[in-house]
């Protein structure tokens, strides 16, 4: 899980900055997203197209 | 004849439409017999945040003055309260958040225009970011089939409102299941519409990958008279599409002879014995009517949830974006720990989730080829108690009921396409649905397979007890 200095960090850059006390709730949520996450990180995603606006429209 | 003569209870858009436009009810009587029913009922309900009496007896005056009128002149609708209704307040469920539009949104303009009459804002999740209809500010929504009960949601207010007689409609929105799973828990037919189908334009978002608006209905023909008047491009929604709108409405005698229809095996297993049980007797007497039925799995369907969970956690995060430091305070824990942590997803994660989103989409379009429709339990389960954190899945296994709740809508969220949930059985008088879901703009087809489907156990079978027996 990554620590507090590394998600205060994160939410400096991404212009979201946190109060000290939601550092570690804010963590927790995105430790799970994360672990979440990696599990695509062994799908064959070379020359996949990602969604980007109504999927349904081809 | 009073819409009380006709029964409130038993009162469909399409039967009430007949009696209206043969003078044989007003619309001045059937909104009263409706603000009586709130006045009675919304109390232990909890449908409505805000309840416009004097603007729908308004509205219906002006429907009976206008001879003819739409096709849904003088009818009464519950809008759910992230869409905007010009005049009225726009609360999303949330404490101290409050937008007053002086326009409607798209659909409910269309709405307007058809003559509806739009009689107050449907209660939600709070910022329609749940799936069970409780909200902690303004009171949960209440099951009409047995109040202890969650109604489901996010479109809790539009689906009870509905159920209950205290509107003939809904308008919702359904982003991962929001009006699959209320209809499905509260006994109705609620349509998903192919995204972009409906305008979104002066709707609160969600997640914009996800976001759809679409009917609650006590019948397939009411739902498809709902489809059939919100549908269309919208040039205040740049992701409305200008797809011709079909006639939606099924006809007298629609049939399934020829169609090819596909079981979402995954999805069924996820289901109780008894549901999934129901689901294919149903698939079974499809077949006997001339579908054939075919057995489907789908490789990447197990990606749905990491798929989902990235996405959404990133878009709901900057949709709030604008507000959220004047906000933080008065979300509801829950809420504000999923907004904070959306801020934090790295690009590189949102792009790869929606990378194998696509992956999700073509496998299921492959595997679907040459089949018409998919079958799949719209709710796992019955509705929980209100106060109940875990719930029994299919499995026998115990899960946390916002996960249960989700588990069959999530996946067919991810494709964009259109998905309705249509009632096929009650378990101890609580309802439950299956998902008809097909290509985009299929949902002429979706709707005919329900209209059949609903045959065996039409709306008088599926309505809620009177309140004096529960």
């Amino acid at each position: 899980m990554p620590d507090p200095v590394q998600i205060a960090a994160l939410a400096r850059a991404a212009g979201r900055e946190l109060p000290p006390e939601r550092v570690g709730p804010a963590g927790e949520v995105l430790a799970e997203v994360i672990a979440l996450a990696e599990t695509l990180d062994d799908l064959p995603l070379e020359d996949v197209e990602p969604v980007l606006g109504p999927p349904g429209h081809r | 004849m009073t819409a009380i003569d006709l029964d409130l209870d038993l009162l469909t858009i399409a039967r009430a439409r007949e009696e209206l436009a043969a003078g044989r009810m007003s619309a001045v009587a059937l909104t009263e017999a409706v603000l009586a029913r709130i006045e009675a009922r919304d109390g232990a309900l909890n449908a409505y945040l805000h309840v416009d009496s004097h603007g729908a007896l308004a509205q219906a005056e002006a429907a009976d003055r206008r001879p003819g009128g739409g096709p849904l002149e003088g009818v009464p609708i519950c809008v759910k309260d992230v869409i905007h209704v010009a005049g009225l307040p726009t609360t999303a469920g949330a404490a101290g958040w409050r937008r007053m539009p002086t326009r409607d949104a798209g659909a409910v303009a269309r709405l307007r225009a058809a003559g509806a009459v739009i009689v107050g804002k449907g209660n939600t999740n709070e910022f329609a970011y749940g799936i069970d209809g409780r909200n902690p500010h303004h009171g949960d929504c209440c099951n009409p089939h047995d109040p202890t009960r969650v109604s489901g949601g996010s479109s809790a207010g539009p689906a009870v409102a509905t159920s209950a007689g205290m509107a003939l409609a809904g308008l919702g929105t359904d982003t991962t299941g929001s009006i699959r799973v209320p209809a499905s828990l509260c006994g109705l037919v609620g349509v998903r519409p192919t995204l972009g189908r409906v305008s979104r334009a002066g709707v609160v978002p969600l997640a914009w990958s996800y976001d759809t608006v679409g009917p609650l209905a006590r019948t397939v023909e009411d739902a498809a008279i709902l489809l059939g008047v919100i549908a269309g491009g919208d040039p205040d929604d740049p992701v409305s599409s200008e797809h011709p709108v079909p006639e939606y409405r099924p006809g007298v005698d629609p049939d399934v002879r020829g169609l090819r229809i596909g079981l979402a095996e995954e999805l069924i297993e996820l289901a109780e014995p008894g549901i999934a049980a129901v689901l294919r007797e149903t698939a079974g007497r499809l077949s006997s009517l001339g579908a054939e039925i075919v057995e489907l799995r789908f490789e990447r369907l197990r990606a749905a949830r990491a798929i989902h969970r990235v996405v959404q956690l990133a878009e709901t995060s900057q949709v709030h974006a604008p507000w959220f430091d004047e906000q933080r305070e008065r979300y509801a824990e829950p809420v504000r720990r999923l907004l904070e942590a959306g801020s934090l997803i790295p690009a590189t994660r949102y792009l790869a989730a929606q990378q194998a989103r696509r992956l999700l989409i073509d496998d299921v379009a492959r595997a679907m080829a040459g089949i018409d429709v998919l079958l799949a339990p719209a709710t796992p389960l019955v509705a929980p108690a209100r106060d109940a954190a875990t719930v029994l899945v299919g499995g026998g296994e115990t899960e946390d009921l916002r996960t249960a709740l989700l588990s069959c809508v999530l996946p067919i969220s991810q494709l964009g396409w259109p998905a309705l949930s249509v009632p096929i059985g009650t378990d101890d008088a609580l309802p439950f649905g299956m998902q008809v879901v097909g290509r985009p703009y299929t949902e002429r087809l979706l709707l005919r397979v329900a209209a059949v489907v609903e045959r065996w156990l039409p709306w008088p079978e599926r309505r809620p007890r009177p309140a004096t027996e529960l």
